[in-house]
């Protein structure tokens, strides 16, 4: 091949080499917003005489063809109110975690912005500066929020003192259990309500197994959840590092070593051998599909909430029986498990709030959100107990998160038997009658340990999956996991998170 | 002549590079590159401290090189396959069959290969059955795994890469062939004294760009086609597959990118070694 060709390629080459050295490509440095002028003037005036703004609200979900027209609705109800434009910015799920960090990082601008434990993350954001603090915000321009929640789920929401976030008022404890489908427990004369662990299912599987051969018994053998061993996950879902809810002492430990995750995974594994559940592991998006025809009995470690049967007829297409076997109690995970914050990069940020207030408190203005305006996304079934019914052109909005955009006791039902059961009623009851654990509002901050924390998430990833799936032997596989964890240095996390805690009980008293 | 496309590589290549910094800080959004604080190699800890650092590095190596071998020897069988098809129409069709593949997505290909592995319907164990044999649990199984990703790959990857030889192969002069008939030579020795030695050079720079990245892995393979399944990792999990697992918890950029910088220098080391190593077998023959 001729020289110049060669020099040609090497060039190349070379070029693409150092292209992949710079791989993680560097977003333009943000620039600092100017911060909102705080309007000392605007606190005492009418709210009508505010300048106009428009207020952005950024969140994950489907993105609607209705949804400019849903802006244009909610507009028409705060620009009296509060002056202020809506427009509503939905970002798909699948795409929202990583869109918002770009958007963060390049200091695009927002005003209300969901943020989770679980998406968009709440701590992270909090540590990178994207969200605000709303301590003095919040009294001032959302009173009615403000005196909605007691002071408990405030503090669930601060971190190093502050308040981040506005949590959504939903199912803030969580009852894990399981769904049976209701035609086979009848069936096979399953009494639900006698169940109070999952051990007791055994001979309802064994009988599926044996009647029904187009059925497979349970969709996975995973049972495992911390809040059903009493056990609250201080650190995340994802790591096995716990305290008892009811433990006075706050003494942190190794989830993984407990005897109740051993119970569990033998559980699993006694199941997984015994033909309960598919051989291989089934993607949760099949698995919908798959209930949906008929192929699965049961389900577990799923929470279990006033009125969560319909919700699950509506999503399985199945009619089925649901059973807590876990003592419910409050943790700072759930209680904070959805909400809405403020970014940085807004310009107004007391207007912001104002919108936070309306979503909250205001019905109407809620609903619209959550259900889409009436007479086209939804219609009344029945007004007096506030039950709507799909409207003809609900296709075309029907994003179906409450839980998403504020407090959901305020929205409509959509199954009268919801409605029968208040079911919101009930949810708020049980969430008021539960327990708090002891580390109620108390948040992690991981950075001190992210290094240990980054190798523990891959080995959760790599060996607990399949364990808590019965699909390794516990006897070896078990004591393997253990090591493992030792070995990316769990013990620096759990020394780390028990400095942490007792900071965090020391500063509270 | 080269202006727009050196501007191009410039502007895309060259400009972001400066990003590389971010390996050596503790970057927050917040503050942007420049103001971010600099923290040295405690972004590098991460990997070199994981304790499945050997299982990943040989695991990402070795799957290359069987990668780059495999694509290789099936890339040149088959453009000289395709070479000897003499009705042109044919050449073609067969041309966009193979090519295909190159086209789907590794999210789909990983549902192809669960339709035929999956161990309560899947067809291979379905033809097992009916043949007599025990089925076997793929998805459980890593031995077997390294040749089921080779294979995904060549199927994948072969008819990009034949084309590539094909093209070499029309370039060469018609007389060699027409010489060596006359001298008796049969199609096999044609091929072995005259279309393989003239394609070496094509398959050594293909080669040594291939190693520029044998410290990436293609993630959409390792993750889709294994359906990311842990019991598989002995022998499938890569280094980009860890990464992904170990910092989509906490999505530190910085960690990322010493990741990044770390598998380039390598790469770029191996090149040099491996283009070295050409000039002293035949100095003609190497990159540069």
């Amino acid at each position: 091949m001729a020289t110049i060709h060669k020099r040609a390629a090497a060039a190349l080459m070379i070029g693409m080499l150092l292209a992949a050295c710079a791989a993680p490509v560097a977003a333009p440095a943000p620039t600092e917003a100017p911060k909102g002028e705080t309007p000392k003037a605007a606190e005492e005036a009418k709210p009508t005489e505010l300048p106009p703004v428009t207020i952005t609200f950024t969140y994950g979900g489907n993105v609607f063809k209705d949804v400019d027209a849903v802006s244009d609705a909610l507009s028409a109800i705060a620009q009296p109110k509060i002056n202020a434009t809506i427009k509503l910015k939905p970002i798909d799920w699948g795409a929202y975690d990583e869109k918002m960090k770009l958007a963060f990082a390049a200091g695009e601008e927002c005003d209300i912005v969901f943020v989770a434990p679980w998406i968009n993350n709440y701590i992270q954001n909090i540590a990178n500066g994207n969200i605000i603090a709303l301590d003095d915000l919040l009294p001032q321009y959302a009173p009615g929020l403000w005196k909605s929640m007691p002071a408990t789920s405030w503090d669930a929401a601060r971190v190093n003192g502050k308040i981040y976030g506005v949590p959504n008022q939903q199912i803030w404890v969580k009852p894990f259990g399981f769904n049976v489908r209701k035609d086979l427990a009848d069936k096979y004369k399953l009494d639900v309500s006698k169940i109070t662990k999952y051990e007791e299912l055994e001979p309802f599987l064994d009988a599926v197994k044996k009647g029904e051969p187009d059925v497979t018994p349970l969709q996975s053998a995973y049972n495992w959840m911390f809040e059903t061993a009493g056990f609250d996950p201080i650190v995340s879902q994802e790591t096995p590092v716990a305290i008892r809810f009811d433990d006075k002492d706050m003494k942190v430990f190794n989830a993984a070593a407990s005897p109740e995750f051993k119970a569990s995974v033998e559980l699993a594994r006694k199941w997984y051998l015994a033909g309960y559940t598919p051989k291989d592991k089934i993607e949760s998006a099949d698995a919908e599909a798959m209930w949906r025809a008929g192929k699965f009995a049961m389900g577990l470690a799923g929470v279990v909430k006033p009125g969560g049967d319909i919700e699950s007829r509506q999503r399985f297409g199945q009619d089925v029986y649901q059973q807590s076997v876990t003592t419910p109690f409050l943790t700072t995970a759930g209680s904070t498990a959805t909400m809405n914050g403020v970014c940085r990069t807004s310009k107004n940020p007391e207007r912001a709030v104002m919108v936070l207030e309306l979503l909250n408190t205001d019905k109407e203005f809620y609903n619209l959100i959550s259900k889409g305006i009436q007479g086209k996304h939804w219609e009344w079934a029945d007004e007096a107990n506030q039950v709507i019914k799909a409207g003809p052109n609900n296709a075309d909005y029907n994003p179906n998160t409450d839980w998403e955009f504020g407090n959901q006791f305020n929205a409509y039902y959509i199954d009268p038997e919801q409605a029968k059961i208040k079911a919101w009623d009930a949810t708020y009851k049980l969430n008021n009658d539960s327990p708090p654990s002891v580390a109620l509002g108390f948040n992690f901050n991981p950075e001190p340990v992210k290094t240990e924390l980054a190798n523990i998430s891959a080995i959760v990833k790599e060996l607990q999956d399949p364990l808590t799936n019965g699909r390794v032997d516990p006897e070896t596989a078990l004591p393997d996991y253990l090591t493992r964890l030792e070995e990316a240095g769990l013990q620096t996390v759990i020394d780390e998170c028990q400095k942490q805690l007792n900071e965090w009980a020391q500063a509270k008293k | 002549m080269g202006a727009p496309g050196l501007l191009v590589l410039l502007i895309f290549s060259y400009l972001p590079m400066f990003g590389v910094v971010i390996a050596f800080k503790d970057f927050r959004a917040n503050l942007g590159i420049f103001n971010s604080q600099w923290i040295g190699l405690k972004n590098f800890e991460f990997l070199f401290r994981s304790p499945v650092l050997s299982r990943i590095t040989t695991n990402t190596l070795t799957l290359n090189v069987l990668f780059i071998v495999s694509g290789l020897v099936a890339s040149v069988g088959l453009a000289l396959l395709l070479n000897e098809v003499r009705l042109k129409i044919a050449t073609r069709a067969y041309q966009t069959v193979v090519f295909f593949p190159y086209f789907i997505s590794w999210v789909i290909v990983g549902y192809f290969s669960f339709a035929l592995l999956n161990a309560d319907n899947g067809l291979i164990n379905g033809f097992l059955t009916t043949l007599g044999q025990e089925p076997v649990a793929w998805y459980s199984s890593p031995q077997y795994w390294p040749w089921i990703l080779m294979l995904t790959n060549i199927w994948k990857s072969v008819g990009y890469g034949s084309v590539i030889y094909l093209a070499g192969m029309l370039g060469i002069n018609q007389e060699y062939y027409e010489a060596a008939m006359l001298d008796g030579a049969n199609k096999v020795q044609q091929i072995r004294y005259i279309t393989l030695p003239h394609l070496v050079p094509i398959m050594v720079i293909m080669t040594l760009l291939a190693i520029g990245r044998i410290f990436y892995a293609d993630f959409g393979l390792f993750y889709y086609v294994t359906r990311d399944n842990s019991l598989l990792y002995s022998t499938t999990d890569v280094i980009d597959t860890y990464v992904y697992r170990a910092l989509r918890v906490n999505a530190d950029i910085g960690m990322a990118a010493a990741v990044g910088l770390y598998q380039s220098v390598v790469g770029f080391a191996l090149v040099l070694i491996s283009n070295w190593l050409v000039k002293r077998v035949d100095p003609e023959r190497s990159l540069f």
